[in-house]
């Protein structure tokens, strides 16, 4: 589904990704893991067109993505959440379902009147609809992440790309939202997840990619992964991982 | 009604124009300093139709208002890279520019023995369809509140639509609206080209109840102005700009409270807005309130009264 060819990118003079290649299949949920800095946001801006590849290729369903804008590239079927919530804060919870349907999913608009059910489906089932006519900056941080991810629904997206999903949240909420997310896999929703809690990350994804420095230093299996030497090394220095 | 009164109103209908044409582009986050130079574009447009070509009233505003929406399009290309206070600059370079073409611009006919038409620094005398026509300045100001009207419904409408919702949404979170499918540069220019038509009817109508236009009037100062109206009133609904218009000329300047001092007083109440609403007297937040109270009041409108009500 997704093929990331040696992709490289430099922020004046320092490089930020580093020949990166990762494939990622339909139906997988993908782990991508490193320390600080270590590039996952960067590719994840690289994959959605915020910021072009100084070299390689992206493609995504056979599609050649370098050189288009990101709405181009959402409408080939990403969406993504961010590392600090984006959400409109001027708007209701349910205007941003609104703006998420009309700004990128002609589908939807198409719909009409059953898009506007559906919309209240989604926010349902991510327990929000009690919330539907709250101003969103009023929402507490997981309502935000929640509201954050069932939006990127809306497009009914191929790929959905989550950054940091459970970033600043209790252990109970983040085992919900490991719930939600479990629950769009289990729909066959393909993903990428970038995210500091392995245990999340474990019981998630099937697939690990490890970036350090911009370069992928590990990329096999969850159990794999979390035993390779070089990423032990990365997160706990050469000392401790002996 | 008094001729006072009359003249007031008039020049906040008028001035509401080149308000809400600021407004537009505040919604999509974007700062014009810029929006008088369509006002004066349409101004001398409009009153070259009708003074010199011999053109309708009507016929006159429609190519007034045209020209300068093509003019809005013609900006939004160069200025489509730039944000923030880069666009804002960008929009005040435009604007400086075509108030000092409008100092050079001679274009002048001989009607009935009289020389008719912009003539540089001096300005554009004789625009006097309004006069020659017989409408009377009570007529007039009705002409400038159906119109305004008309506007304010436009764009009530369209705040009900997709074209609406994606204005909002670029103006709190540019990026996010990207990342949701929104093409940045069509909705950008299509704000342009809107606000420019809007200021282009203020102007059209300007110039024909003021009978003279020069291009002193299209200062900087009435950029700012124009801007600090929306700021003031709020952004939350095209209501706005008419109070902070109506505050300002309809309070300050005619009621002579502060002769002398008017522009101490709006740059003041300018100040407490921007520290204790920053986003006006009726802001997204205001009007969220108002929104809820009639939602409980009315539970039956609850679909119609939401801007997500079905295309």
């Amino acid at each position: 589904m997704l093929q990331i060819d040696s992709v490289s990118r430099s922020f004046a003079g320092v490089v930020a990704l580093r020949d990166v290649s990762l494939t990622v299949a339909q139906g997988e949920v993908v782990g991508l893991i490193g320390p600080n800095g270590s590039g996952k946001t960067t590719l994840f801006n690289v994959i959605t067109g915020l910021f072009p590849a100084d070299h390689g290729r992206i493609r995504f369903n056979g599609r050649e993505l370098s050189g288009l804008r990101p709405d181009q590239i959402v409408a080939c079927g990403l969406a993504r959440t961010f590392q600090t919530p984006r959400i409109l804060h001027r708007m209701t919870v349910r205007e941003n379902m609104v703006c998420a349907a009309y700004a990128g999913s002609p589908l939807v608009q198409r719909l009409g009147s059953c898009a506007q059910s559906r919309l209240d489906d989604l926010l349902r089932e991510c327990g929000l609809d009690g919330r539907a006519h709250d101003l969103a900056k009023n929402l507490t941080l997981p309502e935000q992440r929640r509201l954050e991810l069932v939006r990127t629904l809306v497009a009914d997206p191929k790929l959905i790309l989550l950054d940091e999903p459970a970033g600043g949240m209790t252990p109970a909420e983040t085992k919900d939202k490991a719930t939600l997310i479990r629950d769009l896999a289990a729909k066959g929703r393909t993903c990428i997840i970038i995210e500091h809690k392995i245990d999340m990350i474990s019981s998630l994804c099937q697939r690990i990619c490890v970036l350090n420095f911009g370069k992928v230093i590990a990329d096999g299996t969850t159990v794999d992964v979390l035993r390779d030497e070089a990423v032990l090394e990365a997160y706990l220095g050469p000392q401790e991982a002996g | 009604m008094d001729d006072h009164l009359i003249q007031v109103l008039s020049n906040i209908g008028m001035i509401t124009f080149i308000a809400l044409s600021a407004y537009v582009l505040l919604l999509t986050g974007e700062i014009s300093f810029g929006q008088q130079a369509f006002f004066a574009i349409s101004a001398y447009a409009s009153g070259i139709a009708t003074a010199m070509w011999g053109w309708s009233f009507w016929l006159g505003l429609l190519w007034g208002a045209g020209v300068a929406g093509f003019a809005a399009f013609l900006l939004a290309w160069p200025t489509l890279r730039m944000r923030g206070l880069y666009f804002a600059i960008g929009t005040l370079a435009f604007a400086e520019m075509v108030r000092l073409i409008f100092e050079v611009f001679h274009y002048q006919i001989e009607i009935d023995g009289e020389m008719v038409g912009p003539n540089g620094s001096e300005g554009f005398r004789g625009i006097r369809y309004i006069f020659e026509n017989n409408i009377s300045e009570f007529q007039y100001m009705m002409i400038i509140y159906a119109l305004l009207a008309s506007v304010l419904v436009f764009l009530f409408a369209i705040e009900r639509t997709r074209v609406g919702a994606i204005f909002r949404m670029l103006g709190e979170d540019e990026l996010l609206a990207e990342m949701q499918g929104v093409n940045r540069t069509y909705y950008k220019v299509m704000a342009t080209v809107i606000a420019g038509l809007i200021a282009g009817i203020g102007g059209a109508l300007f110039a024909h109840m003021n009978t003279y236009v020069e291009p002193k009037i299209f200062n900087v100062m009435l950029g700012v102005h124009s801007l600090a109206y929306g700021l003031i009133g709020g952004l939350g609904t095209a209501l706005g700009p008419l109070i902070g218009v109506s505050l300002d000329i309809g309070l300050l300047e005619s009621t002579r409270m502060f002769t002398g001092y008017r522009m101490v007083v709006f740059g003041g109440l300018v100040a407490i807005l921007l520290i204790f609403r920053p986003r006006g007297l009726l802001d997204e937040e205001a009007v969220h309130a108002i929104r809820s109270a009639w939602r409980r009041k009315t539970p039956s409108t609850r679909q119609q009264s939401e801007i997500d009500a079905p295309d």
